[in-house]
């Protein structure tokens, strides 16, 4: 391992400058000084060729780029190089950082330290058969017979390995600027110690998880990342072609990983281990992921930086042209020959260019394929075309307007890329964070400062920094996109490079659509749960992790500059609605939802229905909500503005919008709670529901109810601070008795009952209990399934926890979603289990039954869903809603889906 | 003669568990890099094999070493005393098969092969003092279109029953089941 760590940076240089003699060799059409006779490349590993040198023949790109030719088959005789791969005799190796700590004896000098890791953290190998072994090495040469198996898995391991030093190297210089360099203003979200963590890789509470990578997985033409088993799998076709023949695409799933790594290095805390008393790094059980399964706009953010990985790379603004070409004509389609990165690649649409108002921008080109760009496809892969073009001109503008101490373009590409991946770091390391403290500056095992145990910066709390990050308040563009600004500020614009101003960051935001936001939130969207108050960064002023580097954050958030915003339209949530007649789509035709059904559960959703309480099998495909059906509803939601509406979001998920009618009723409706009280081991009362009336919906008169105080907890006015459900801390005699809390989240549904007076909306417990007199055990989700989380307000109408959000990825103005995706043929149109939420239908309830579900939507170019500044208001007051504020209903639009149950 | 034989059992198990420590001082951390390597069937190392020589010798009746193959219920979450906690569910033993059987349910006719769920590690998660068995698997398979997939999961440790899941296998070209949308348009009520 030491020699390993000594020697890693030495044969990075060298490995470097090989490549770039390669390439330089290839730009000149000369023959480099490493570049192997063809006549040679045929060894085997019992040769001698190379020996002792631990060096292999590699191929430093793919053959269309080697050759200059359009190739479809891999032919890289005359263009391998001799580059070394590993000390090692197997096909592994570890890695680590160097990390900077301030020189206690001399605050001026910092201090490197190698941070190693204590197990692989990257094996290579042919598959992923159990019985496949690690290759190994002979005679310290990895020499092997060009084109086979062992060939490729060397090759395979010298790009990654690559790929995974040169970030290593970023990262050691992120984290040196921003704990130790940068002016404080910000608090740093990379991680402060990577030392006790490990985190700058996989770990699993410190220990380093191996990235295992099969260079000839079992796949037809496909690749992916699987972040449960830390692989990447690259396929291949009978025909000779494999998907690592293009480097670049070992870089961009190699890129998915590192996403995941940015993302999740926070998540690993070290501190005392209550099991042991000892101190100890104590990963979260979650970790948190760039996007979800089908389409999001997180997951176009991940392969947009995934396609930037290749660019970080090879400097080459075109992904997978050899891949893409292979496939093309192993499938006879048309795939374009490439993915391209920049709005000069010739690839482009008519009137996409690098000028003025013609950049690949948000969101009217989220459908846009540049191969095919009459085709109007939802994928993550087409959207992230604005994110990756995105990057590489950010990068392209810090070549130029930075100031560098050398001329070298490639030394200057180096130090422009690890200020991109500075920001990523930062953005990535704040979105990710489960431990919801956003920065190690308020962390109290950090810190050894207990009183921030309740301080939380991001993603609300640690018990629901999961739901936060991934459905209440996902990474969107405006998201993603307002934290990577805010880092630009703090980072560049005020520290590495002042030549790139916030002005020219903003005007090149706003060239891709994406200045969404109205202010940077430099104070942070903090809030203290356990006093209950909103938090800013500056009321942690002079904090420190160590000595002389105090936090020094800013008073006031940073207001965009409004002149700046031109291309990015705003639009208020008012203009998106529901659709005047046809409401929604009810999919209930029971093929379809089986197959549905059975597709997310293969994904990984956890959609498990009410045994003998509803299923598919009453589905009777007569396109209503019937009793006992799994339905799926996608809101036929109508954008009544004149500009596109991008990263359409509905919400199924329980939110704080029903009120406690007596707030010393707190017992859940179930029978174990009903004896408690009945025999006195409990005193209060079993709780009941009315619906807060939002939009003048339900009226007082259809019952439901209103209040002013913001600060009453239990108000409708009052939005639920951390999210609690149900409080299961009343415990007599080792019963538990579980209880609401006074704000608890509630299921989206409510019923109409009619009495002979009066017709209300009520909540479903009150309605099993009162109309249908249903038990525990006849309830949707009942004691036997969901213990102390029983909730009677799911009883008749419950949403599966696997798909209780809806993505729609663009709506045209003056459309709804389903005519944007026809377009102007107006052909049909399909749904995939990423526009739809499923809910099952209690076959108790009697036909006839009138429902109200309340949904919450939004989208990410919305004007009035993450703050609620107006132009005109003093800047004091610009803010972006605090985490909280997602519980209730202030940052969405509130959609009343109305129906009746028939048979 | 009897009573020397239980002597001899007893130094030589002491013997033997102490010779296991002293080659694997940090047993835990040893263990995980033994399983991370599984698949690589390297040579056993020499330490390797003076544990196998070390506990070959060992009568069977103790030839287990004491150190426990017993996974241990980690405690997780914010609290500051464990003997404070109420835990609110219980273990039951056929948490797997529970979870699995749902899995099935779900799937319904699809056929899944080499479905594995492998624990990673049983947890107790407290939040204001209750408790709650937690286990946290791997689960992965091949998809009926071939495709190999995975995620990791929690599940509570006496419903069987997923309490969230996370880290899906993200593919570069994927083609999800879609639902023909137009015929299921639902009209508003009057």
């Amino acid at each position: 391992m030491g020699e390993r760590i000594r020697d890693k940076k030495f044969t990075l240089g060298i490995k470097w400058i090989a490549i770039l003699v390669g390439f330089s060799g290839l730009q000149y059409g000369c023959v480099g000084i490493t570049e192997v006779d063809p006549a040679d490349s045929g060894r085997s590993a019992v040769s001698t060729a190379l020996a002792g040198s631990n060096q292999a023949y590699i191929y430093p790109d793919n053959p269309i780029a080697l050759t200059g030719k359009n190739v479809t088959k891999a032919n890289f005789s005359g263009y391998l190089l001799a580059q070394f791969i590993t000390a090692n005799n197997l096909l592994e190796t570890k890695c680590g950082l160097t990390e900077y700590f301030p020189d206690p004896f001399n605050n001026s000098q910092l201090i490197p330290m190698s941070v190693n890791s204590n197990d692989e953290c990257l094996i290579v190998l042919n598959d992923a058969n159990t019985s496949t072994e690690v290759l190994q090495s002979s005679d310290e040469s990895w020499v092997f017979t060009t084109d086979s198996d062992e060939f490729y898995q060397v090759n395979t391991f010298f790009h990654v390995n690559s790929i995974l030093d040169r970030y290593l190297e970023s990262m050691s210089f992120a984290h040196k600027y921003v704990h130790l360099e940068s002016n404080g203003s910000l608090p740093p979200a990379t991680k402060y110690k990577f030392s006790e963590t490990g985190s700058y890789w996989f770990t699993d509470s410190g220990l380093t998880k191996a990235l295992k990578a099969y260079s000839k997985c079992y796949l037809e033409l496909n690749a992916f990342f699987s972040p449960a088993l830390d692989t990447l799998c690259f396929g291949y076709d009978d025909s000779g072609f494999k998907l690592v023949q293009d480097p670049s695409i070992i870089y961009h799933e190699v890129g998915h990983a590192i996403v995941k790594s940015l993302m999740n290095q926070r998540n690993v805390e070290y501190q005392v281990d209550p099991n042991t008393s000892l101190p100890a790094a104590i990963s979260h059980p979650y970790q948190s992921s760039l996007g979800e399964l089908f389409y999001d706009e997180a997951g176009a953010i991940n392969e947009g930086i995934a396609d930037w990985f290749s660019y970080y790379m090879n400097q080459r603004t075109k992904v997978a042209e050899f891949a893409f070409t292979a496939i093309g004509k192993i499938n006879n389609t048309d795939l374009g020959g490439y993915r391209p990165i920049d709005e000069d690649e010739d690839i482009h649409a008519t009137g996409i260019s690098t000028a003025q108002g013609e950049r690949v921008s948000y969101p009217k080109l989220l459908h846009y394929d540049p191969a095919n760009p009459t085709l109007n496809i939802e994928d993550v892969h087409y959207a992230s075309g604005i994110v990756s073009h995105y990057l590489v001109a950010l990068t392209k503008q810090l070549k130029t307007s930075c100031s560098y101490t050398t001329t070298d373009t490639d030394k200057i590409h180096a130090e422009a890329t690890n200020f991109v991946m500075l920001l990523l770091s930062e953005t990535l390391g704040e979105i990710g964070d489960l431990t919801a403290k956003g920065s190690d500056f308020f962390s109290q095992h950090a810190t050894g400062n207990n009183a921030q145990k309740n301080v939380y910066f991001t993603n609300l709390n640690k018990e629901e920094s999961y739901l936060w990050t991934q459905v209440v308040n996902p990474p969107n563009f405006r998201r993603f996109f307002r934290i990577f600004g805010k880092n630009i500020l703090h980072h560049i614009s005020s520290g590495l490079c002042p030549q790139f101003s916030i002005d020219e960051s903003e005007q090149l935001l706003d060239e891709y659509g994406l200045l969404l936001f109205k202010s940077y939130e430099d104070r942070g969207n903090g809030f203290n749960t356990g006093s209950l108050t909103d938090e800013v960064y500056s009321g942690y002023y002079a904090s420190s992790l160590f000595a002389s580097r105090p936090l020094l954050p800013v008073i006031q958030n940073s207001q965009v500059n409004e002149s700046n915003r031109r291309n990015s339209i705003l639009i208020s949530k008012s203009f998106l609605e529901i659709s005047s007649d046809s409401v929604a789509y009810v999919i209930d035709g029971q093929a379809d939802i089986k197959a549905l059904l059975a597709n997310l559960t293969f994904e990984g959703e956890d959609v498990t229905t009410s045994v003998n309480i509803a299923g598919p099998e009453f589905n009777n495909n007569n396109v209503k909500i019937s009793p006992g059906e799994v339905v799926a509803l996608s809101l036929n939601l109508f954008n009544n503005s004149n500009s596109a509406m991008g990263g359409v979001q509905f919400l199924a998920n329980d939110w704080d919008h029903m009120k406690l009618t007596d707030n010393t009723k707190l017992y859940t409706n179930r029978t174990s709670n009903i004896n408690g009280l009945n025999s006195s081991d409990i005193a209060g009362g079993i709780a009941t529901h009315s619906p807060c009336t939002f939009d003048n919906f339900p009226t007082s008169s259809e019952g439901g109810v209103t209040d002013t105080s913001t600060t009453t907890q239990g108000n409708c006015s009052y939005s639920s601070k951390t999210n609690t459900a149900i409080d299961e801390t009343e415990i007599v005699s080792s019963v538990s008795f579980p209880k609401y809390d006074l704000d608890a989240p509630q299921p989206i549904c409510m019923v109409q009952y009619n009495d002979e007076s009066e017709t209300k909306w009520v909540s479903q417990d009150f309605y099993r209990n009162y109309e249908l007199g249903l038990e525990d055990s006849d309830c949707l989700n009942n004691p036997s399934m969901s213990g102390n989380g029983f909730n009677g307000n799911e009883c008749l109408m419950r949403i599966l926890p696997g798909a209780a959000q809806g993505v729609l990825g663009k709506i045209d103005p003056q459309s709804t979603w389903a005519d944007t995706i026809k377009g102007e043929n107006q052909t049909s149109f399909s749904f995939d289990g990423g526009h739809v939420v499923l809910m099952e239908v209690n076959k108790w309830i009697k036909p006839g039954t009138k429902f109200n579900c309340r949904f919450r939507a939004r989208f990410s170019n919305c004007s009035d869903c993450f703050d609620s500044f107006k132009f005109g208001d003093a800047a004091s007051t610009l803010k972006d809603y605090s985490d909280h504020q997602y519980s209730g209903n202030i940052p969405y639009k509130v959609i009343n889906l109305q129906f009746t149950v028939l048979d | 003669m009897k009573k020397n034989n239980k002597i001899t059992l007893t130094l030589l198990s002491i013997c033997a568990v102490t010779s296991f420590f002293l080659i694997n001082p940090n047993n835990e951390i040893t263990k995980k890099i033994v399983e991370s390597k599984k698949s690589k069937q390297i040579t056993p190392k020499l330490n390797d094999k003076k544990v196998s020589r070390a506990i070959a010798s060992i009568p069977k009746a103790v030839s287990t070493p004491p150190i426990a193959r017993k996974i241990k219920r980690e405690y997780r979450g914010n609290f500051s005393n464990l003997n404070d906690i109420t835990v609110v569910n219980k273990v039951d033993k056929d948490w797997k098969e529970k979870y699995q059987k749902n899995f099935l349910r779900m799937t319904s006719k699809e056929k899944v092969k080499d479905l594995k769920i492998e624990l990673k590690k049983s947890m107790v998660q407290v939040k204001n003092n209750i408790g709650r068995n937690l286990e946290h698997v791997v689960v992965s398979y091949i998809k009926p279109n071939g495709q190999p997939f995975s995620f990791e999961a929690l599940i509570d440790s006496e419903t069987g029953r997923i309490v969230q899941t996370w880290n899906k296998t993200r593919y570069e070209f994927k083609k999800p089941f879609k639902i023909q949308g137009d015929k299921y348009l639902y009209k508003k009520e009057v």
